[in-house]
């Protein structure tokens, strides 16, 4: 499958920079591209107008990793969205253009065509839409999206991929979709914990099986919001991080005050690789992001009531967090097929 | 409901495309929405310094606002006009209307009748999915990338917080009325600007209406704007409703 891909990317480099006097032979090169999904996963609904197709995945790849994406062309999406961190940064708050910084921890980036919304609050509910965000966000890239296309259509590559792909001039449909295919292929799901859940039964050493069942437990209710395949409900909740948030989170995409300071339950795939944790990166490692838990949070009013003091003994945080270590899918973060 | 949502901004482009090409249809005629931007009497002009009717100066640097499903009322049966339309004053010269020109049929008309922004299917368009120009497109600026939808009302500008200042306007003071959502989708409140008229056949025919300005902030709520210069809406909803009602309100009908 790789080697497939290095060869196919190899051709359409070739052809793309040979046939540059030549017209565009539309039908020449794009083909549909076959979503290998991990066992158990259930079916990705992909949009009707943006299909899979490699020269689609394969031009969003380039555009992902573009800096011109950005206003002064110094970040692309690439910059705060690093492979070998699940695509999220190792920073709290990423560096913007001009090393402006938001309010948010940058998420990472996989098994995003589940999610029913994008962001924190749950504001953009494509992954299409969601590409117009950090670009014109003034903190990311700052970049009036038709004249970040305006830019990137002068990339001749770019145009000739556009018409192959999208059977249309390089424009912000364009943009929108190809990133959207490229993260769509961003699939996770071949982590230690996989190889026990689907049948290696010694895949999972004694503590991490004992933090799972720990996970599971009603005690702790863990996975009451970190459930199903991809380990979250995708819900808002607040989970007591401060009595007093700076951010209102979901309340300010529906102006409603039982919304307030809540936030959209993270994935927990991956989690040793994306630190530091939370939605503003305020919690450095995981062992106290486990301690936080285990305090049972700051009195907020919206805090979900599930959060509460759970009097761990250092045996079950140990369990825990090697379940947690679990959830580690090296293969995802050295996929050359989402290298630039 | 996903491809009915593609489906409805590919039929309004259609619509407004197909609408721009055809020639007038027999019995029909050239209606022109012609919105006129005030600050009481006065003509407003971007980036020009006014004193408002409370004597704070301010200067008003943008101007935008969606109008939707327009409807000339009529004993035979209303007309509902399908397309919308930015008005905005950066695209027209100084001192001009900003005007939205339809095909519509001959007749006595009743009355008017518009939206101020757009419905719920409208608001949930792609914007990427429109060409440059268009109004639902993103080269309006219009559209808000964090959340779903479209900012139905922007006025932007400066002003100063203490009365008969004698300028230039303070540049650190801002004001910034951004407005949208659903609920804040309104039919203008026309009232006696809202008259019956006659389009004679084959003849263009302008309803003018006036927008003060000076109505936006003293309305049917007041805005101080030194206590509430800024709103995205959900940043500060109470003042974008309050700014929305006396939005609604701030249309007249133009002097002969």
């Amino acid at each position: 499958m790789i080697k497939g891909k290095v060869i196919f990317g190899s051709i359409l480099f070739l052809v793309l920079f040979s046939t540059s006097c030549k017209p565009v032979e539309d039908d020449l090169l794009d083909r549909p591209y076959n979503l290998v999904l991990p066992a158990g996963f259930p079916t990705m609904s992909i949009p009707a107008d943006n299909q899979l197709t490699e020269v689609r995945i394969e031009l969003g790849k380039m555009l992902f990793f573009d800096k011109a994406l950005s206003r002064d062309s110094s970040v692309s999406c690439g910059s705060c969205h690093l492979q070998s961190h699940a695509f999220s940064d190792v920073v709290n708050i990423s560096s913007g253009i001009e090393g402006r910084k938001g309010m948010r921890n940058s998420p990472p980036l996989f098994n995003l065509g589940y999610h029913p919304y994008f962001f924190f609050d749950g504001g953009v509910p494509t992954l299409e839409l969601q590409v117009l965000a950090p670009v014109q966000d003034v903190n990311e890239m700052d970049h009036e999206f038709p004249f970040a296309v305006q830019r990137l259509a002068q990339n001749p590559a770019y145009q000739k991929m556009a018409q192959i792909a999208y059977k249309r001039d390089f424009d912000a449909f364009v943009l929108t979709r190809a990133i959207g295919a490229f993260e769509r292929t961003l699939v996770s799901g071949n982590s230690t914990y996989d190889k026990y859940n689907n049948g290696n039964s010694s895949a999972l050493n004694e503590s991490a099986k004992r933090g799972l069942a720990l996970f599971t437990s009603e005690r702790l209710s863990c996975s009451g919001c970190h459930s199903g395949f991809n380990f979250t409900d995708y819900s808002f909740q607040n989970n007591g991080l401060y009595l007093q948030y700076p951010d209102s989170g979901r309340m300010r995409v529906t102006t409603l005050p039982e919304d307030r300071d809540k936030f959209k339950v993270p994935s927990l795939r991956n989690i040793a690789l994306t630190a530091p944790y939370m939605h503003d990166g305020s919690i450095a490692t995981l062992p106290e992001v486990v301690e936080h838990y285990n305090n049972g949070g700051a009195a907020n009013p919206n805090k979900d009531p599930r959060i509460k003091p759970l009097t761990l003994t250092s045996q079950e945080k140990s369990d825990l967090l090697e379940f947690l270590y679990s959830l580690t899918d090296n293969d995802f973060i050295t996929n050359p097929d989402y290298a630039p | 409901m996903r491809y009915l949502r593609l489906f409805i901004p590919a039929l309004l482009l259609v619509v407004m495309s197909s609408s721009c090409e055809k020639d007038p249809e027999i019995g029909t005629t050239t209606f022109t929405l012609a919105v006129h931007p005030k600050i009481a009497s006065q003509d407003l002009v971007l980036g020009q310094e006014y004193l408002d009717q409370e004597s704070y100066r301010l200067m008003p640097s943008t101007l935008r606002f969606y109008v939707s499903h327009v409807t000339l009322t009529s004993a035979n049966g209303d007309t509902e006009i399908r397309d919308i339309a930015l008005l905005d004053m950066e695209q027209v010269e100084a001192g001009e209307p900003l005007t939205f020109e339809v095909e519509v049929p001959a007749g006595d008309y009743t009355g008017i009748s518009f939206w101020v922004g757009l419905d719920s299917l409208q608001n949930a368009s792609d914007p990427a999915t429109f060409v440059n120009g268009h109004p639902l497109s993103l080269s309006t600026g219009t559209f808000w990338t964090w959340n779903t939808g479209y900012r139905f009302v922007m006025l932007e500008g400066y002003y100063d917080d203490v009365q008969n200042t004698p300028g230039p306007v303070s540049t650190s003071r801002f004001f910034n009325y951004h407005t949208g959502t659903a609920p804040l989708y309104k039919q203008a409140e026309l009232g006696a600007a809202n008259v019956a008229f006659t389009i004679a056949e084959g003849e263009r025919f302008t309803y003018n209406l006036d927008l003060d300005v000076n109505k936006m902030f003293y309305g049917l709520e007041n805005i101080d704007r030194a206590q509430g210069a800024v709103t995205h809406t959900t940043s500060n909803y109470a003042l974008a409703q309050k700014f929305t009602e006396n939005f609604v309100r701030a249309f007249s009908l133009s002097a002969p």
